[in-house]
């Protein structure tokens, strides 16, 4: 093996000035995203690991500009145990072709831990398979140390770029993940907590809600008051939330 | 021999003498018994029974005393003859010309295939290769004529001859016994002194008529291509059937992978031979006292690679939950299709992308249940629950006009929001009013915004005008 071909072999580290500059790259979407991270854009062939405490901040939307890039490039994107209805009408909003969509959703009736350990069966194999160009898994209570190594692996192998929904609690523990970051809400911008990048450096940083995102605030008409739209019904607020 | 263009025919001949052997796969000391001379006697054995002491020709008597629990099965010239064929349609995939050549040879013409597959060296290596996977042990042999292809398969020899007028001294060394002559007739050659072909080759026709009758010249003849030996080939069925008995019942799923491997690649050179592809086929589990089992295997695109066939198949029968014990298989398949070769396929990327996505998706779906995998797709419809739908994938579905904003997340049922638990919940949008539906049971009359709780999170709700305006939620801004 020449010097020349080991300086390309994605698994040796170079430092950061080499790194990343023959790898393709996959834009967030968000300037400032883009600039923190090594690989100028989302990590391809690593997995990336999104903790949420909630839902509803825009965890998803996050990654719509990046979908959007590649489902109209005509490249695959599955997604597997989505915790909801992925809803058609707003991701064909946010730009995206529902064609290159695969949704896997496996049955429940097997009991909560078989249905995960499919899960990850699934994803590993869609990883692996290199004809997707992003895999996104909602990761329950059972995922491990171990369960995202072998995300990982089938990422590399796959060169695809994983993306794995995990508890909040799960950030306290150690993770074999190229890319992990905790989001969270402040004055209505989504906050990024980045707490693992390798090739790059830790940074927390305030995303402005691009055009490109689903949920524009801005450009909505702002009415704030309170849920009370007349006097026959109390205030109301949502059952307590289904967990994710 | 020619044909009538005038191209020289040359034959690959399989010599396969343990069918019957090979055909039950057995790690136990196994022989397959015949009567001879009045007395039961081994046929043939496998290498566990040979290692033991036992040899063909052995009294069974004899042979039980050295190995008692030798398990033996009564020779079955019919099975044997189905086996043979199973492998002549096997064989198909190589070449258009293939014959069987009872009892234990198949015969492939290979010059007119020399073209496809570049050289014989190539088209050999790959029938060994292919035969070994399906589990059968053979010998090759290469000449001119069928006979004297058979008589190097059976030397196994591992050379090939071309050119006819090289045949003669190539075989002259070679023992009388391989030649197919009626066992008298071998033996009478052996006790006149002629152990080698050779020799017999030296005496005149004559003579040789005289002595052995005519049967030995003309096997002679037609070896060295004297005479003319016209073959008829085979031609492939309309429908693809395989059965396989077990001598003893299985009980584990995975044990059945030997019969279905080779089950398989018979499918698929089937298939090959066809340049067809199959979309779904029959898989029977036969059970000694229950009703037979039977499993569609399915594929999303028409396949007829070995490989993906397997591998679905397994899937399958991993999941398949076994009600007795099974003591025998069959596979059944009736309905092909063209494999799908539009201009795109000749693009090796996309094709294999195709291809592949073909594979993962039965992959998947054999292990998960065919609902688990689905597109979506919009529908044109006021209603947010009907707005969207599950889709069959590869199924092309036009995209519709958009919405006002609408959520990533859909519950798949509006939860209603009770109005004890009091958060402080704030609007942030205008009412989208939706009033639709009263032609069906499911009228809908709601007033939609977008909500935000005090963590931030954004939720879309809704007001039900016709319940008493009670509030739900309906999706996540996720």
């Amino acid at each position: 093996m020449t010097l020349e071909a080991l300086l390309k072999h994605p698994a040796l580290w170079q430092g950061r000035q080499r790194q990343h500059c023959d790898r393709e790259t996959l834009p967030t979407g968000y300037s400032q995203l883009d600039a923190v991270l090594p690989a100028h854009g989302w990590p391809v062939g690593a997995l990336t690991e999104i903790m949420t405490a909630s839902s509803g901040i825009g965890e998803l939307s996050m990654l719509m500009p990046a979908l959007r890039n590649l489902t109209q490039k005509q490249l695959r994107v599955a997604l597997i145990a989505p915790p909801y209805v992925p809803y058609a009408p707003a991701l064909i909003e946010a730009g995206l072709q529902l064609d290159q969509l695969l949704v896997v959703d496996a049955d429940t009736a097997a009991g909560p831990k078989e249905k995960e350990k499919n899960d990850f069966w699934a994803t590993e194999q869609l990883l692996r398979s290199g004809i997707f160009s992003a895999v996104i898994l909602w990761s329950g209570r059972h995922s491990s140390d171990r369960t995202q190594r072998r995300l990982q692996l089938a990422a590399e192998h796959g060169k695809c770029w994983a993306v794995c929904y995990r508890p909040e609690h799960c950030a306290k523990s150690a993770s074999p993940a190229g890319l992990r970051m905790i989001l969270g809400q402040q004055s209505r911008h989504l906050c990024v907590d980045i707490i693992k990048n390798r090739g790059g450096k830790l940074h927390q940083l305030t995303l402005q809600k691009s055009s490109a995102s689903n949920c524009n605030i801005s450009s909505l008409p702002q009415k704030t008051g309170q849920l009370r739209p007349d006097s026959k019904t109390s205030r109301s607020a949502p059952e307590s939330r289904p967990d994710h | 021999m020619t044909r009538s263009n005038g191209k020289t025919l040359l034959w690959a001949s399989l010599y396969l003498p343990h069918l019957l052997l090979d055909d039950t796969n057995s790690d136990k000391p196994l022989g397959i018994i015949e009567r001879r001379n009045h007395r039961q006697q081994i046929r043939c054995c496998n290498p566990q029974a040979q290692q033991a002491g036992i040899y063909p020709g052995m009294a069974l008597n004899s042979a039980y005393a050295l190995l008692p629990d030798l398990s033996v099965i009564d020779y079955d010239p019919t099975r044997e003859a189905q086996l043979l064929s199973h492998v002549g349609e096997w064989a198909m995939q190589f070449s258009s010309i293939v014959s069987t050549h009872p009892p234990n040879h198949v015969l492939i013409e290979i010059a007119g295939s020399k073209m496809l597959f570049d050289s014989f060296e190539s088209i050999i290596h790959l029938i060994e290769a292919e035969l070994d996977a399906l589990g059968y042990s053979g010998q090759i042999g290469i000449a001119p004529t069928p006979l004297a292809a058979n008589l190097l398969a059976k030397a196994n020899l591992r050379i090939g001859i071309t050119d006819r007028q090289r045949l003669s001294s190539a075989i002259s060394s070679l023992p009388v016994s391989l030649l197919e002559l009626p066992q008298d007739t071998i033996e009478g050659l052996r006790r006149s002194g002629m152990h080698q072909i050779g020799s017999l080759l030296n005496i005149s026709p004559a003579s040789l008529t005289r002595r052995f009758g005519c049967s030995c010249v003309d096997t002679i003849d037609r070896l060295l291509g004297r005479h003319p030996d016209p073959r008829t080939p085979m031609r492939l069925s309309d429908i693809f059937e395989r059965e396989c008995n077990f001598t003893v019942e299985i009980e584990d799923v995975s044990a059945l992978q030997f019969a279905t491997q080779r089950m398989t690649s018979e499918l698929s050179a089937f298939l090959i031979a066809q340049d067809k592809g199959i979309n779904i086929f029959q898989l029977s589990l036969h059970h000694e006292r229950h009703q037979s089992t039977t499993i569609d295997i399915r594929f999303l695109h028409a396949t007829s690679q070995s490989r993906h066939l397997h591998r679905v198949l397994t899937e399958r029968l991993s999941q398949t939950e076994l009600i007795a014990p099974v003591c025998g298989l069959s596979l059944f398949a009736d309905n092909f299709s063209n494999i799908d070769r539009d201009a795109a396929d000749f693009f090796i990327k996309s094709r294999q992308q195709q291809k592949t996505l073909g594979e993962i998706i039965d992959k998947l779906s054999s292990r998960l249940g065919d609902e688990a995998l689905y597109t979506l797709s919009a529908v044109d419809d006021h209603r947010p629950e009907k707005a969207w739908r599950k889709s069959f994938i590869d199924e092309h579905s036009k995209q519709l006009p958009q919405w006002p904003q609408r959520p990533l997340w859909l519950l798949p049922e509006p939860q209603p929001i009770p109005p004890a638990r009091n958060h402080s919940f704030t609007i942030e949008s205008t009412a989208e009013r939706i009033e639709t539906g009263w032609w069906e049971s499911d009228d809908v009359r709601r007033d939609y915004f977008v909500a935000i709780d005090k963590q931030g999170a954004r939720y879309w709700v809704y007001k039900d005008r016709c319940r008493q305006e009670q509030w739900f939620m309906h999706g996540i801004f996720a």
